[in-house]
């Protein structure tokens, strides 16, 4: 039978995961899905579990004109009702699951499941987001895109929780969300696009495209990028052609239950062209 | 694990496994209108309130619950706002077999206690993580519009 740990502070929980190999338990949307049993029976985790979605100081929500934190039990209902926060980083979030599920879910949770479908990521992705680890000793803070190093891979140690995600609050002229799934609530992700960019008299200052579901890991392309930052926005569609390709090349995904490559890659591009040579121009 | 919390107007205390399922665990107490519909998280028929939001405590390890409110049909049948959705349903036809009901019902509360007058995307919004196998939806939603006029003022 597997031990709890309730520790009462987040100096406790880091004494706790130095001493005690034990499995971060924050909303466990996650969790109790994986380790589920029969019906009637308790879930069957692999080893003893520490709760944190009660630690008050990781319930923060911190917005200045620069950043904004977002402590690892903040739930998505949280971070969707915080008027401070900008719409257009709610757009991928309120689409999360359902009700239900955005009462108890973290970004926390979605980043340390790093599955390739995780819908917070192509948003962190393209926001140049950062997340902070502490263990009672060190902490760091690491990009997003070096945190995750394939599906379900961080490089988190055993000592380590995921205490705050950091998003810098960048002002964008333009933003974009699509998530193609099979129905609109509860599903998970065939193929995801999120993009920002700042329009400043028809020149694009910056420009910041992110596709998920469509690889290993989430898909940010920063050499297609540069090559049209500083471009005009009504230049010659040949730009997106010639960046489509680009993308094309990096868009890899797999065939599976709930779509194909073909079709993934299709649509990725399609979304990525309309963000590009419609949405940019209006 | 004794895990306290308040089930509706009382206090309960139970002796169970840490990761036991809210669902489980309402259920031994007689809650038999939380179900299992698909243990995922999917459908919503095992929808509660806890500390007045809208959960599926089939992803509730009860460990969580400790202090907590925790409210079910059970217990909000006997408020003046519960009586606003059953006429709701009952003048839309919301109700068929009945098993998604209970779930329904503590969405709409979830729903009307947010924001009492809302429009129809809003209602299909806050019903979306809830599955009913009958109704087409469309009933279920003409309820939730009915009891906001017939029970204007209590939310
Ligand atoms: C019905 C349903 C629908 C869903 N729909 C979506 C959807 O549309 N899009 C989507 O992206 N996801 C979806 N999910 C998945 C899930 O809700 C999200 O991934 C959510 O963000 C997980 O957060 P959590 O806090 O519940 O994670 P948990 O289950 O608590 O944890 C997930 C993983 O992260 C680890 N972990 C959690 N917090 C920390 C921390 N602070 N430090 C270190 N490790 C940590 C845990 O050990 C575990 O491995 C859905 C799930 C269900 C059941
Ligand atoms: S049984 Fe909990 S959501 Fe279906
Ligand atoms: S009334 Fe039968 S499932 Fe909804």
């Amino acid at each position: 039978m597997v031990k709890s740990f309730q520790p009462t502070t987040l100096s406790e929980a880091l004494d706790i995961r130095m001493n005690y190999d034990v499995m971060v338990f924050c909303g466990g949307s996650d969790i109790m899905i994986k380790y589920r049993s029969w019906s009637g029976t308790p879930a069957q985790f692999p080893k003893d579990v520490m709760y944190i979605g009660h630690l008050k100081e990781l319930k923060s929500l911190d917005v200045n004109p620069s950043e904004i934190t977002i402590g690892a039990a903040v739930s998505f209902s949280q971070f969707l009702n915080d008027e401070r926060i900008p719409t257009m980083f709610k757009k991928p979030i309120e689409q999360i699951g359902s009700v239900a599920i955005r009462n108890i879910g973290t970004f926390a949770g979605n980043i340390c499941h790093a599955s390739p479908a995780g819908d917070t990521l192509p948003m962190l992705y393209a926001l140049n987001a950062k997340v902070v680890l502490m263990s009672k000793r060190f902490r760091r803070v690491v990009a997003i895109e070096d945190f995750i190093s394939g599906p379900g891979v961080t490089c988190l140690k055993n000592d380590e929780i995921l205490t705050y995600i950091i998003i810098p609050n960048t002002i964008f002229s333009h933003s974009f969300y699509r998530k193609v799934g099979s129905r609109k609530a509860n599903a998970i992700s065939k193929v995801s696009v999120f993009a920002v960019a700042d329009v400043v008299e028809y020149r694009l200052a910056d420009v910041r495209i992110a596709v998920g579901s469509c690889g290993p890991i989430v898909i940010r392309l920063k050499d297609a990028e540069a090559r049209i930052i500083g471009s005009n926005i009504s230049e010659s569609d040949q730009t997106v052609n010639s960046l489509l390709r680009m993308f094309d090349d990096k868009i890899v995904p797999i065939d599976d239950v709930r779509s194909t490559k073909v079709y993934r890659s299709k649509v990725a591009l399609n979304l990525i062209e309309t963000f590009l040579a419609k949405e940019l121009r209006q | 694990m004794k895990v306290n919390f308040v089930l509706n107007q009382n206090n309960v205390s139970v002796d169970v496994e840490h990761s036991n399922r809210l669902l489980d665990v309402l259920r031994d107490l007689h809650q038999t209108s939380v179900k299992e519909g698909c243990g995922e998280g999917e459908c919503g028929t095992c929808s509660v309130l806890l500390n007045g939001k809208l959960v599926n405590s089939c992803l509730i390890a009860i460990a969580t619950v400790e202090g907590c409110h925790v409210t079910t049909l059970e217990g909000y049948r006997n408020t003046k706002r519960f009586e606003a959705i059953k006429k709701g349903f009952e003048v839309s036809g919301g109700v068929q077999c009945g098993f998604c009901t209970p779930g329904f019902v503590l969405a709409a509360e979830a729903i009307l206690s947010e924001n009492p007058d809302p429009t129809t995307a809003e209602i299909r919004k806050g019903i979306e993580g809830n599955l009913c196998r009958c109704t087409g939806y469309q009933m279920i939603i003409d309820g939730i519009l009915a009891a906001k006029n017939i029970g204007k003022g209590l939310w």
